[in-house]
């Protein structure tokens, strides 16, 4: 087995199966100048930008300026939440980036993580395709990422090593391990003549009861004679005091209850959990029971995991799906997406009787290795309540030790931060909150001054000045607007689409058209009424009668006052009275939107 | 209102001095001031927001001041109360969490609460309510570990009618389900909730509308003029007129089209076909779907 500690990533896994059309990006997306206010950089000043990933979990990206070199860390995504409704994906704003694109030397991508990657196909083309650095099993999931673009010209991926030092452009870089839920996750050192500057990506500490093992003693023995400058560190957990439970103890609990189990087991995990995927794999063959790969992210997974030649299967253990009825129950164990309640996913589609070849019966065991992610409450509660409808016998990481997550908790955060023991420091990954806990932790853990710590904003700008010996967040910021993946659209969206979207969610459309004879000077024929989600409407007749009776007292009433029609006056008048009537008559306020037509 | 019930209830037993009115606040001095704040049940969190966004009358979230979070969240709000701490720390507020500290209080019993009340109880027969399916499951087995046989244990459903027959010695569901959609409150409608409705409305959120409207001479049977359309929700408009342009174009000819090889308007079959050629189209150019309402017109 990989030494590798796993655990869980705070990436949401993709919603839908769907095919990504080639984006079109929108060509009116700013005037093209939108970061002239920003001071230019003073040669020999360190400057720190973050552009995602700082007041959420999700689109991470920073990058770090230095004379004619900008080097970016991370390129992630983030996936539509309740206040962008319809929309497919958040970005990072690279507006800063796009008017430098010229001192951009290096994107570095610390791990395979969506937030950290899923980015790259939308936002290459917008920086002209710097050169990529990352280690092999991350190579592997950008590339894999990058098939779904085909029409993108390639990405100039190359191959590092932990151990490796290289140069870019004005900067020394280093590498080290880190501890995280997915293979080949890394930190990064930027030496420059102020100081040494760490970002270690997400990571959490491999330890036994809480002593972090010879592992890490290792991989965090380069800073031990080093005067750190800066620190860039996972917020994630720091509200979860202790440490986090330990992927020995997570391990143990799966391997007795596959050892154990008396019937068929299913578990269900996050694809991005490749360590534990490789562990269950390896300990499925070693009772010898076969393996079923259900779900599209994992099946993804596990044709990289052969190709990184991380685990060595016999060719039999893995069988396909179609095969499961010859396999006896207690001999069978089916690995599926769907942890977080997804619609189109493995195990909804079991638990809501769907499935094509699975059904569940008061034999079998569901083990969700797996936390809840903020926002997915619901969707996991039904996908719960689905699966106990149907006698299964649920396991979860409330009820036993079955899951750890991939970051790090207080008191790791805080031997982190003892061993790095940095100058100032910025809190990132993880939304403001949590940073000012973190703070809090690096401020006990050293005796660092408040004044050292910089909680940072999406488009803040922390610069290093005086040889390292002053760091100040800048007055202006770099833009921070949305930039959001609609559809084909890749740019800001309207807040007028989004507010309409969220008002027709709530309260639907009325629709109303009129049309009038300019010879006449009056109404053509009576108004008629288009409606969605707003009541229903073969019951509504009154309501439609009263409704146009209203607009009809209106309209009469302006054409008689008034010779010439304006439109813009007309539609005002007519939405108001539609308004107050429907509000009378429903007590709803839906989107009222009227059409007048002149003939 | 709580208080005057419980002062009512003769439960309140704090002195009424202590009691001040957000008006007085500041005549007191920070440090002698607690805030007891709540909201509407299923948003606890609503007059703390209006604090935090400036918008009570009164009173106002300051720097150093500590909030306490002594109230269970609703699992489903978690992502509201994440933005509120947000806010809070932004304002420069502590939090203090019962995650983190012990100011949580249990209203509800743990399994072993539970675990004791069964076996003190010793009942013949279990139903367990109060919670979504899958906590009934585990409550039920758990009253299965104290020895209860399976069969004396129903698992409820709403609307689903249980009986115990005449000699008490059985339980059981008798499958016939008594009227059990849910009845909802809808602005001042109250009634069953039309499915069909809050499916529109979910659509209309994630998509948007497109409604094109096509006006006939009856007399002519032609086109009067060109389709008009309106859409929210789907496009920005104004970067948009292209393609708003182009799907016009598609309309007036498939309208056009069929109005000369048709001496009967079968607006239904017609409706149709563009609903689908329009649905085609806009895919295409923007990858969504809206919901296309195609509007014939005839004078």
């Amino acid at each position: 087995m990989t030494n590798y500690t796993d655990t869980k990533s705070n990436t949401k896994p993709k919603k839908k199966e769907k095919k990504i059309i080639q984006p079109v990006f929108s060509s009116k997306m700013g005037t093209g100048d939108e970061t002239a206010h920003i001071p230019p950089l003073a040669d020999g000043d360190i400057r720190i930008l973050h552009m995602g990933g700082v007041e959420e979990v999700g689109r991470n990206m920073s990058m770090i300026e230095y004379k004619d070199t900008i080097i970016i860390i991370d390129c992630g995504v983030q996936f539509n939440e309740a206040h962008t409704p319809g929309i497919d994906a958040i970005l990072p704003n690279t507006k800063y980036l796009e008017e430098r694109k010229h001192k951009i030397k290096a994107m570095l991508i610390t791990h395979g993580h969506l937030d950290h990657i899923g980015g790259i196909p939308y936002i290459m083309p917008r920086i002209d395709n710097p050169p990529l650095y990352t280690r092999y099993f991350t190579s592997l999931m950008i590339k894999k990422r990058q098939e779904e673009f085909p029409y993108l010209p390639p990405l100039k991926l190359n191959i590092i090593e932990k151990t490796d030092k290289i140069k870019i452009g004005d900067l020394d870089v280093e590498f080290f391990g880190v501890s995280h839920a997915i293979p080949d996750s890394m930190g990064i050192i930027v030496r420059t003549p102020q100081g040494n500057i760490v970002h270690t990506g997400d990571l959490k500490l491999d330890h036994v009861e809480g002593q972090p093992t010879e592992r890490e003693l290792k991989n965090f023995s380069v800073f031990k004679d080093m005067n750190t400058l800066l620190l860039m560190t996972d917020s994630t957990n720091c509200e979860n005091p202790g440490f986090s439970i330990s992927d020995k103890l997570v391990f143990e609990n799966i391997e007795n209850t596959i050892k154990n189990v008396s019937g068929r087991l299913l578990i269900a995990s996050f694809a991005s959990q490749v360590e534990r995927m490789i562990f269950m794999l390896q300990t499925a063959e070693k009772y010898n029971k076969k393996i079923v790969v259900d779900g599209r992210s994992m099946k993804n997974n596990l044709e990289i995991i052969k190709l990184a030649e991380l685990l060595k299967l016999n060719e039999n253990t893995v069988i396909p799906i179609e095969d499961i009825d010859k396999i006896p129950p207690n001999k069978l164990i089916i690995m599926v997406t769907g942890a977080q309640g997804e619609e189109f996913a493995s195990l909804s589609r079991i638990a809501n009787k769907s499935h094509k070849f699975i059904k569940l019966n008061k034999y079998d065991t569901v083990l969700m290795s797996s936390s809840i992610i903020p926002g997915n409450e619901l969707s996991v509660q039904k996908l719960k309540d689905n699966l106990a409808k149907q006698g299964a016998h649920l396991v979860h990481y409330r009820t036993s030790d079955i899951h750890s997550s991939g970051h790090a908790n207080a008191d790791e955060l805080s031997w982190i931060h003892k061993n790095i023991n940095p100058k100032y420091f910025i809190p990132v990954h993880g939304y403001h909150y949590l940073h000012t806990i973190h703070g809090s932790i690096a401020m006990d853990t050293n005796q660092m001054p408040e004044e050292n710590v910089f909680i940072p904003d999406n488009g803040a700008i922390f610069e290093i000045r005086e040889n390292g010996n002053k760091m100040i967040r800048l007055e202006e910021s770099a833009p921070n607007d949305i930039m959001v993946v609609d559809g084909t659209s890749v740019g800001k969206i309207q807040e007028f689409v989004l507010k309409d979207r969220l008002m027709l969610g709530e309260e639907g459309v009325f629709s109303v058209i009129v049309v009038i004879d300019q010879r006449t000077h009056r109404l053509r024929k009576s108004p008629d009424i288009a409606s969605r989600g707003f009541i229903y409407l073969k019951e509504s007749q009154e309501i439609l009668m009263n409704a146009r009776e209203s607009i009809k007292i209106v309209v009469q009433d302006y054409l008689y006052h008034n010779d010439n029609i304006s439109i813009d006056n007309l539609r005002s008048i007519i939405q108001d009275a539609v308004y107050k009537q429907l509000l009378k008559d429903t007590g709803k306020r839906p989107l009222i939107v009227p059409l007048i037509i002149l003939i | 209102m709580m208080i005057d019930v419980l002062t009512e209830a003769g439960l309140n037993t704090i002195y009424k001095d202590c009691y001040i009115s957000e008006i007085d606040a500041d005549k007191y001095s920070d440090e002698d001031i607690v805030i007891f704040i709540t909201g509407p049940e299923g948003d606890e969190f609503n007059y703390l927001k209006r604090l935090v966004n400036g918008a009570h009358k009164f009173l106002f979230i300051k720097h150093r001041d500590i909030i306490v979070f002594s109230a269970h969240t609703l699992t489903y709000n978690q992502r509201a109360i994440q933005n509120l701490k947000d806010s809070l720390s932004r304002a420069g507020a502590k939090v203090l969490h019962f995650k983190n500290n012990d100011f949580g209080i249990e209203n509800y019993g743990n399994a072993e609460n539970l675990k004791l009340l069964h076996s003190t109880l010793n009942p013949r027969f279990f139903i367990p309510i109060g919670g979504t399916p899958y906590m009934l499951k585990v409550h039920s087995d758990i009253e299965r570990k104290i020895g209860t046989p399976e069969n004396h244990i129903i698992i409820p459903e709403n609307g689903l009618s249980i009986e115990i027959n005449n000699e008490g010695s059985r339980i059981s569901n008798t499958r016939e389900k008594i009227e059990n959609e849910s009845w909802v409150v809808d602005g001042i409608k109250i009634g069953k909730v039309q499915n069909i409705v809050i499916r529109d409305r979910s659509i209309l959120s994630e998509q948007g509308i497109f409604l094109i409207i096509i006006l006939i001479d009856i007399r002519s049977n032609r086109l009067k003029k060109m389709p008009d359309i309106v859409s929210r929700g789907f496009v920005y408009l104004k970067e948009s007129q292209d393609l708003l342009y182009e799907a016009k174009i598609l309309t007036k000819n498939k309208v056009e089209d069929y109005l000369n090889n048709n001496q009967d308007m079968d607006i239904d079959t017609l409706k149709s076909d563009l609903q689908h050629l329009l649905s085609k189209f806009l895919l295409q150019k923007t990858a969504k779907e809206p919901v296309i309402m195609p509007i014939f017109i005839r004078i």
